[in-house]
């Protein structure tokens, strides 16, 4: 509650989906990341949870709104509905166990029939931690990511390892596309919100009006 | 799990009432209103207990069948002696679990339980009929397999009930099956003898009926499952085997049980019997006891929360437990996955239940995790609960946050009361909700967001906040459950 006044003040609001297979540790990336907290003991995620945190890019406080969804395929139906609007998501396999690492391509069409194009996707290895239980080579999956033009990190929620990174990267990712075409319109001061717009909505359709994510 | 361990932490107030751990920044209010929820909840038992014995008095003086039984009850002998055999075992069994799960005052646990277990006699009369046949018709399986034979008998004793009208051919029908269940039983009895013994030793069998003031609301719940058991009986008939499980009615899984149901329910409509019970048991109807039935006061008893330790009973009355079971079949559902794992292991036509029990042992660690009641033996009753259930309903199979909606059962009754309490949530109030489309909670998400666009216009492109399909699901997954099905929200 404390972050509560804190939270208001932002310039920019990106939406952000994490998704992968069930279990490969996306609610622990998210509670690392927001609330610093990893529990071994986690429960499972039914449907969808949010949470957000707010990060400092160049001089602008960008509010990242962390949707986090239920693994099992069945939902996807339901969890897509909360993919609209999302400028980011983390795509999340688990570098012990090679079935969520061989899903990641449905996970991704998943993403790209649902979003825009211009999406920020960042291919997440987590786990990383469990070094003797690696069943995916990094090599691989950097080169599935080149392959898919997305960008790439192994974290560990556990050890807090490039949790921090990972998110960041993609924040950044989106705030230059947005200033980029920001800076291409010109100099209409209208095409971005200047911190006093709260609306989500407002938020994510101004970005979409400077074009980044014309859908 | 220690008892000593719970109380510890009901002292420190570091869980509530139902063993959920206590945030850390919540613990001093907790503190500070314990006392109000104290008295809140000795006001609710008050008020809860006062209704079922006024309901109970005025149900006694209406009924001359209650006379019957008693007379009957000389009779049932046998029947109770295996019945306290296995009830022996339930004690066990459910005063432990209840002293870890439920992790409250030193008064809840067993003693609460056992005393409902009371009521076992009224209904175990009702069945006497039943028994009646049993020993005419096949008095040898008594001593071959004691259980077998009931359930057959039984299967076919509740469309009698319903319908006297179709009783005779309906025996013709039974007489036969039975004779081919015979010589299926003398063949599978010694798989069978086995299967019980593992079955008994993982004390899965544990039941118990509710208490027998509940029995005023458990009937008249009862009355609107009767048509779908009716169903299920006619399921079994055509299928001319003990268990109306999945493998038996939808053959490659593409075709369900709910499928088949939907057909019977098609059927039946253009069925006289079938509107004979429906007349009886029309809520309308002037001589039915229902319309007497103060839903009224329920309905406020109910959304003032129902007591801690009536809950699981009233949910069980709630959606007609006692109606829904069906002898052995749980226990058969259960049976039924040791035998095919072995045989079909290495088999592709098993993918989908390989795939539904891999997702059961990834979230059954994480139910409640921390929960005291799930420990080793609570996750062991989480798993069978969840499998059975996945071979009960092959359309649905098994789907993330029924872990949740069990766990929460299983907290509150023993083991095979839960599997049933389930059984009625999902089949009939979620049904098509957790199917592998999912089609009800797309729905309901759909007509969320455009009742928020039509009602909160200003909210309009909040589509980001489309809740409403997870609102059990979610308060479920907190620890919490849902107003609707009457929990407080501590």
């Amino acid at each position: 509650m404390s972050a509560y006044r804190a939270d208001e003040d932002y310039d920019y609001l990106f939406k952000l989906v994490l998704i992968g297979d069930s279990g490969v540790g996306k609610s622990n990336l998210l509670s690392r990341f927001t609330r610093n907290e990893f529990n071994l003991e986690s429960k499972s995620t039914i449907g969808v949870e949010f949470a957000t945190r707010s990060i400092r890019v160049d001089d602008k406080i960008v509010k990242a709104q962390i949707w986090d969804t239920a693994g099992q395929e069945r939902y996807r139906a339901i969890t897509s509905a909360y993919y609209r609007g999302a400028v980011g998501a983390l795509l999340v396999y688990d570098v012990t166990r090679h079935v969520t690492f061989e899903n990641v391509e449905r996970w991704l069409k998943e993403l790209r029939d649902h979003t825009d194009a211009n999406i920020v996707i960042m291919f997440v290895g987590n786990k990383a931690d469990l070094r003797h239980l690696r069943a995916v080579s990094t090599e691989d999956a950097k080169a599935f990511a080149e392959r898919e033009n997305t960008y790439f990190m192994e974290t560990s929620a556990l050890e807090s390892l490039n949790v921090e990174n990972a998110f960041t990267e993609v924040l950044t990712q989106i705030y230059h596309v947005v200033s980029r075409k920001a800076l291409d319109i010109g100099d209409d001061p209208a095409a971005l919100p200047k911190g006093e717009t709260i609306n989500v909505k407002d938020d994510v359709s101004a970005v979409k009006k400077v074009g980044c994510c014309s859908v | 799990m220690e008892k000593s361990f719970n109380l510890l932490h009901i002292i420190q107030h570091r869980r509530d009432g139902y063993g959920f751990a206590l945030r850390p920044q919540h613990i001093q209010r907790y503190r500070e209103y314990a006392n109000i929820y104290k008295e809140e909840e000795e006001e609710r038992s008050y008020k809860w207990n006062n209704f079922i014995e006024q309901q109970a008095k005025s149900n006694h003086s209406t009924s001359s069948e209650e006379e019957c039984r008693g007379i009957l009850q000389a009779e049932a002998d046998e029947l109770r002696e295996e019945t306290v055999f296995e009830r022996g075992r339930e004690e066990d069994d459910s005063s432990d679990k209840n002293s870890d799960s439920d992790g409250s005052t030193k008064s809840y646990p067993g003693k609460e339980v056992k005393l409902s277990e009371q009521p076992e006699k009224e209904v175990h009369l009702s069945e006497e009929p039943e028994k009646e046949v049993q020993r005419s018709e096949q008095p040898e399986k008594d001593v071959q397999l004691s259980e077998e034979p009931e359930k057959e008998v039984k299967h076919s004793e509740q469309p009698q009930k319903e319908d006297h009208l179709s009783e005779e051919p309906k025996k013709e029908v039974q007489a036969s099956q039975i004779q081919e269940r015979e010589t299926l039983l003398s063949k599978e009895s010694d798989k069978e003898g086995q299967l019980l013994k593992e079955t008994k030793a993982n004390k899965v069998q544990s039941w118990s009926w509710t208490r027998p003031s509940l029995h005023v609301i458990e009937n008249m719940m009862s009355s609107r499952v009767k048509n779908i058991k009716d169903m299920k009986y006619r399921l079994n008939t055509i299928n001319g085997d003990h268990l109306p499980s999945i493998k038996e009615t939808g053959s490659s899984g593409e075709s369900s049980v709910a499928e088949i149901d939907k057909e019977l329910c098609i059927k039946e409509t253009s069925d006289d019997n079938v509107d004979k019970s429906t007349e009886e048991t029309n809520v309308d109807s002037k001589e039915s006891p229902e319309s007497f039935f103060p839903w009224k006061e329920l309905e406020f008893l109910v959304r003032g929360g129902v007591p801690k330790d009536l809950r699981g009973e009233v949910w069980q009355a709630f959606v007609g437990v006692k109606t829904r079971r069906v002898e052995r079949y749980y226990e058969g559902l259960l049976a039924e996955e040791t035998n095919t794992d072995e045989s079909k292991e290495h088999n592709n036509s098993n993918a989908a239940p390989r795939k539904w029990k891999k997702q059961i042992e990834k979230d059954i660690p994480r139910t409640f995790p921390g929960h005291p009641a799930l420990d080793e033996r609570g996750r062991d009753s989480l798993r069978r609960v969840l499998v059975a259930y996945a071979r009960h309903n092959p359309s649905v199979g098994y789907c993330q946050a029924m872990n949740f909606f069990a766990g929460l059962l299983l907290l509150l009754m023993p083991e095979e009361n839960a599997f049933w309490t389930l059984v009625g949530i999902l089949d009939d109030y979620f049904d098509g909700y957790y199917t592998e489309e999912m089609i009800e909670s797309q729905v309901d998400q759909l007509v969320f967001e455009e009742l928020i666009r039509e009602k909160f216009p200003k909210l309009g492109g909040m589509d980001l906040w489309t809740l409403v399909p997870l609102h059990f699901h979610q308060y479920a997954s907190l620890g919490k459950c849902s107003p609707s099905l009457g929990c407080s929200s501590f």
